[in-house]
């Protein structure tokens, strides 16, 4: 599956934000996108999976050529793309279980319930998350970190063909950014699927291995290249 | 006899006031001479079937009242002739009269001690007075769940009222679930009392019948606690009327009402929850929560929670109130893993209600009380009695992918 944005521009509440932007991500590849804070990341990551509130102006997504740029989200969802949210949505109420098992179900995944929730109970495990919080409502009252966690956790289980990662180290230890890394890399070589990582900071990075990094401001990619981009970064940060 | 017209409310100081009187919706009590339809006989007849066929498995009732009568199969229940004659009804106007015209009462009566759970099932086929007595003893447990339905092809009262008197350090839940169908009105009458370090929960679940009106009054007494939870699914043109009202009597009380509506098309509730703590009441704790999701724009809700304290210091009272759409975050969440709009929206009713739902102790009240919510959610077609298929919660079924961009 290969995922296209090209010469995107998205308005929130009738103000640019995205000025142009353009990406290709392919099986198994995974580019990092960086960038300072307000530079338009987190706007992409939801327009790409189609936020109502976010407006395309212009421009086009395409999966494996054909245009989602109509699609609703899941729609998007079930081609096979993923966001892994920034600020994931609490929904006191409705258990884990039971969102991943509509989930799971909305996207065709016909596993028997029983090996469905041996995996859960395996990822969840390789996620240091404890088995406690898997019977609860979906991110409620739970840490930042365990909210990362369960994102991964929603990955895993869903198996997306491309997944966008919006900062899933922000607001973690240095274990858990690990045990985070750690669970990318074995799913992207599980299943092979594309990712798009957003991220402020390199320390992630220092457990993965990306191809492509691009370095956004003010809306735009200023800068693309491969892991050099990294060193240059921490050194001289997003100002020149 | 002819009954007068309701003045049930005349009686209540908060119901006096202006405001109040604004957010009413009355129900007419009926004509004692209009109840002879002509098909009554076949009513009864409908009612006594739809009681028995509800006598297996999980949904076996311990007693079953129909128009006919009530019958129990419980030694801690007493069926007595006619309206008693205390309580809260005697002189209150077309409520004491239509009370009066109850063919029998129901009076629980739990000794020290014991431990009960109780289910009835109580199936209206024309108009129904019930007044029941619950009196559970000190140190004693009671769970018992209700279920209302009706079968009645024409306008229909049910007219249920509670006398409740939880002992010293007694344990009640009573969980009520009212499924009458669109010809049914409810209007339902309720006097609670928690003695020292008694707990009483009431937990009400409004889905049928066109009208619903409630009146209730729990009291605790030192150390007791009394709480209400509210959960209304209304659409169409359903209206609802609740007014509770929660006081703390004794020092370090506890009183708690949660309210929660869930309205479609046109159905509209209105919450008026009244917290008093009594001047001798310190260290009392008080909260009033009333929550609304609205699912379309006709819908209406109107909370009013208010809050009297007459003493101040060591207490604590709380008073809130929310009226929303379903949040379109969660939407997009929910619509970013696969699930379709309809099925995330039905998710996130399922969820706001569950979290009300989860306040029902009862097993038996809860499962059924989540099954009723959510084929309603589901839009399914009314059923006098649900049947539990617990397997069913969360079943989703997705639209396919058309291929259209």
């Amino acid at each position: 599956m290969r995922l296209e944005i090209e010469n995107l521009h998205i308005n929130a509440d009738e103000k640019e934000i995205v000025k142009g932007v353009s990406l290709k991500i392919g099986e198994g590849e995974l580019h990092v996108l960086m960038g300072p804070n307000g530079s338009g990341k987190s706007t992409l990551a939801k327009a790409v999976m189609g936020h109502p509130l976010l407006s395309v102006t212009s421009g086009d997504i395409r999966i494996d050529g054909k245009s989602i740029r109509n699609a609703r989200p899941d729609e998007r969802a079930r081609l096979g793309l993923f966001l892994e949210f920034q600020n994931p949505a609490e929904i006191e109420g409705l258990g884990i279980i039971s969102f991943l098992n509509t989930a799971r179900g909305s996207l065709g995944n016909s596993m028997h319930f029983r090996d469905f929730m041996k995996e859960v109970k395996e990822r969840s495990a390789g996620l240091a998350l404890k088995e406690e919080l898997i019977g609860r409502s979906l991110n409620h009252g739970f840490s930042g970190g365990e909210k990362k966690k369960v994102e991964v956790l929603q990955m895993a289980v869903l198996k997306p063909k491309i997944a966008i990662l919006d900062e899933p180290d922000s607001g973690l230890d240095v274990d858990s950014v690990r045990v985070i890394a750690e669970n990318i890399n074995r799913l992207r070589k599980e299943t092979s699927m594309g990712i798009l990582l957003i991220t402020h900071y390199s320390r992630i990075l220092n457990y993965m291995e990306p191809g492509f990094i691009h370095v956004m401001k003010d809306g735009r990619i200023v800068k693309e290249g491969g892991r050099e981009l990294i060193k240059e970064i921490e050194e001289r940060g997003y100002s020149e | 006899m002819e009954a007068k017209m309701p003045d049930y409310y005349s009686y209540l100081p908060y119901e006096t006031a202006e405001l109040y009187k604004r957010y009413s919706i009355d129900i007419e009590l009926p004509r004692l001479d209009a109840e002879g339809a002509a098909d009554v006989s076949s009513h009864m007849k409908k009612a006594e079937e739809t009681a028995a066929s509800a006598g297996s498995g999980i949904t076996d009732f311990d007693i079953r009242v129909t128009n006919s009568g009530a019958r129990s199969m419980r030694r801690e229940v007493s069926i007595k002739k006619g309206a008693p004659k205390i309580g809260m009804y005697e002189s209150r106007g077309g409520i004491g009269d239509f009370t009066s015209s109850a063919n029998h009462h129901i009076e629980i009566n739990i000794g020290r001690e014991r431990q009960s759970r109780i289910k009835m099932l109580v199936v209206n086929s024309m108009h129904i007075s019930l007044p029941i007595h619950i009196n559970v003893g000190e140190g004693a447990d009671l769970s018992l769940m209700e279920f209302y339905t009706s079968v009645s092809e024409h306008r229909s009262v049910v007219v249920p009222t509670h006398e409740i008197s939880a002992g010293k350090g007694s344990h009640v839940e009573i969980s009520i679930i009212h499924n009458g169908n669109e010809r049914s009105e409810l209007l339902g009458l309720m006097n609670g009392y928690a003695a020292g370090k008694a707990r009483l929960k009431v937990n009400t679940v409004y889905s049928g019948s066109s009208k619903s009106k409630s009146i209730s009054i729990l009291r605790a007494q030192e150390s007791g606690h009394v709480e209400a939870n509210e959960i209304v699914y209304g659409t169409g043109l359903q209206q609802f009327d609740i007014n509770t009202f929660i006081i703390n009597e004794g020092q370090n009380s506890t009183a708690r009402l949660e309210s929660s509506a869930v309205l479609d098309g046109s159905a509209r509730c209105v919450f008026k929850g009244f917290a008093k703590i009594n001047k001798w009441a310190k260290g009392a704790k008080s909260k009033v929560s009333e929550r609304g999701m609205l699912l379309s724009k006709d819908a209406r809700m109107d909370a009013l929670p208010d809050m009297s304290i007459d003493y101040s210091d060591g207490v604590s009272a709380t008073h809130s109130a929310a009226t929303a759409p379903p949040d379109s975050e969660q939407m997009f969440y929910l619509m970013s893993r696969g699930i379709s709009s309809e099925e995330a929206r039905r998710l996130s009713i399922m969820a706001f209600m569950s979290k009300h739902l989860s306040g029902i102790d009862n097993p038996f009240a809860n499962e059924t009380a989540s099954t009723l919510m959510l084929r309603r959610i589901r839009g399914e077609a009314f059923e006098n009695i649900p049947r539990i298929t617990s397997r069913d919660i969360w079943h989703t079924k997705a639209e396919p992918w058309n291929g259209t961009a």
